[in-house]
């Protein structure tokens, strides 16, 4: 049976023109597969979390949305446009549209918390200074990083460091938003405010989110849909009440952390 | 060992596709946000390496350049004397330095100051994902990272060439005054007499090469930096190192290029 045709990869029919697709993503390095004609559709305003072990492709997954990594095969459509055939301009303006947030938070260690928010809008928008700084200000106020302006990212916590991350990505107002693993090594109160923070952005800005994570609290309290990937394939695709009952072998032994199972 | 050879010959071939792909990717990314309506990069990027570039490696550039000359008029001044030709050291310094020397020790000393710290800096961001999140944000980072630092060397070592031969010269004209009986007026115009164009030009054509090789491998191995910390170390060591044999191996290459169009 063909990966799109799966029961647990189907859409419902109501759902609306997806604003990112992935068809067939078929992924190698060095030989070695990665991800295996992989199908996936994100419908605008969810908050799909995407579920596996670690070294599974869940991160690779979305760095081929970004268009940093291109598929050895199928293909990746944003808002209809194929990533794959399209030029270094226009994956640049795709970019704009879509914010990241990464593991390690990524803020350029050499410009303070106010200039890395500023930088996205002074190098790519004809924004007035004063503007800038509007915007500057209210993302963030937003995480409630407001003090931190001033300071350099190695003076901040990690938790800080995630927060002004997030802020970062909002500046350029994206329509869809990209965590790598948001809440990996915060305190469970952090891990809530962050979670919280996540839900805020799609249901008040009407963003749409694709959250990678292995944390089971973070993913079933974030998402609106749940997806699992292992051995390069989504085997599961639900919203989070069906997906934490499912009978898939893979799901039942990740959910409850046994290590008898199919993943070893 | 058959195993070692094509290895041998592949990773130079592999360096020189990557940093020939890394100049015209630089160009093109750069040329794309002029044509979106943007200024290619922030001014205060270039000139804030221009001048870590340039003025920072004034002091070091002069004393070497300085110690340098002093050395081979003294050396070059005891052997001529001899045969009562020690007028002849100061054109020797002058044409040494401007053709050949001043490029040339320029380049290895800006290779292992600065492309070390282009290397060393590009790496770390490259390993902690910053400049993977420049890219996702749409904001090229080679026309950011690259260019800026590109240019910097490119247009500033000729200049320091040029503060090299003037402290060799400054440097051989003190050990001839003191030692030679050759004051440093006559000094100066022996030097005038002996200097033609074609000298100038060929040490200034070398700077520019050499800033460009320079700016290109320190670049190149920065952003393909593997291996966190370890990584960031080994690749400023084979910056270091590939940047003053390549720029050894440029300069051989011109001078016979030079020696076959003019002699």
């Amino acid at each position: 049976m063909n990966e799109r045709d799966h029961p647990a990869v189907r859409q419902e029919p109501w759902a609306g023109p997806p604003i990112v697709e992935l068809r067939g993503v078929h992924l190698e390095f060095e030989g070695k597969p990665i991800l295996r004609h992989l199908n996936l559709r994100v419908e605008r305003k969810q908050r799909m979390v995407i579920m596996g072990q670690s070294g599974a492709g869940k991160s690779t997954l979305l760095r081929l949305i970004l268009g940093i990594l291109q598929p050895s095969a199928g293909s990746i459509l944003f808002q209809g446009r194929n990533l794959n055939h399209a030029s270094r301009r226009e994956v640049n303006e795709s970019r704009i549209k879509m914010g990241m947030v990464y593991q390690s938070s990524a803020l350029i260690s050499s410009l303070t918390v106010r200039d890395n928010l500023a930088l996205p809008l002074e190098e790519l928008t004809h924004k007035r200074r004063a503007e800038i700084d509007r915007i500057v200000e209210e993302k963030l106020a937003l995480v409630g990083m407001e003090e931190t302006g001033p300071l350099l990212p190695n003076e901040l916590s990690g938790g800080m460091r995630k927060r002004v991350a997030i802020a970062r990505a909002l500046v350029l107002e994206p329509e869809l938003l990209l965590f790598d693993e948001p809440t990996t090594g915060l305190d469970p109160v952090l891990s809530s405010v962050i979670d919280e923070l996540i839900i805020s952005l799609t249901d008040k800005a009407h963003t749409t989110s694709i959250i990678v994570t292995h944390e089971l609290s973070s993913a079933f309290h974030i998402a609106t849909r749940i997806a699992m990937l292992f051995q390069g394939r989504i085997i599961e695709e639900d919203r989070p009440e069906r997906f934490r009952a499912s009978h898939n072998p893979v799901v039942e032994q990740f959910i409850e952390g046994r290590t008898e199972g199919p993943i070893h | 060992m058959n195993d070692l050879l094509p290895q041998a010959v592949a990773e130079p071939i592999r360096m020189i596709g990557g940093m020939v792909y890394l100049a015209v990717d630089t160009v093109r990314e750069t040329l794309d946000h002029v044509f979106r309506g943007h200024i290619p990069f922030r001014p205060s990027l270039f000139f804030g390496q221009a001048d870590r570039a340039g003025v920072g490696s004034v002091p070091l550039v002069a004393l070497i350049s300085f110690f340098m000359g002093l050395t081979m008029a003294l050396l070059t001044g005891y052997q001529l004397r001899k045969f009562g030709t020690q007028n002849l050291v100061p054109g020797l310094v002058g044409i040494g330095f401007s053709r050949e020397l001043g490029p040339l020790m320029t380049g290895i000393m800006v290779a292992a100051r600065i492309g070390a710290a282009y290397t060393a800096e590009l790496g770390t961001m490259t390993a902690s994902e910053e400049v993977e999140a420049m890219e996702a944000m749409g904001i090229g980072p080679l026309r950011f990272l690259v260019a800026p630092r590109a240019l910097a060397v490119f247009l500033l070592l000729p200049c320091l060439s040029v503060v090299s031969n003037l402290a060799a010269l400054a440097g051989g004209a003190l050990v001839c005054q003191k030692q030679f009986g050759i004051s440093y007026l006559y000094f100066a115009s022996l030097v005038m007499e002996n200097l033609i164009a074609r000298d100038i030009i060929a040490g200034v054509l070398k700077s520019f090469l050499f800033g460009l090789i320079i700016g290109l491998i320190s670049c190149y191995k920065g952003l393909t930096v593997r291996g966190g910390a370890s990584g960031v170390g080994t690749a400023t060591t084979s910056s270091v190192v590939s940047a003053i044999a390549v720029v050894i191996a440029a300069d051989t290459l011109f001078n016979i290029g030079m020696v076959m169009i003019y002699e």
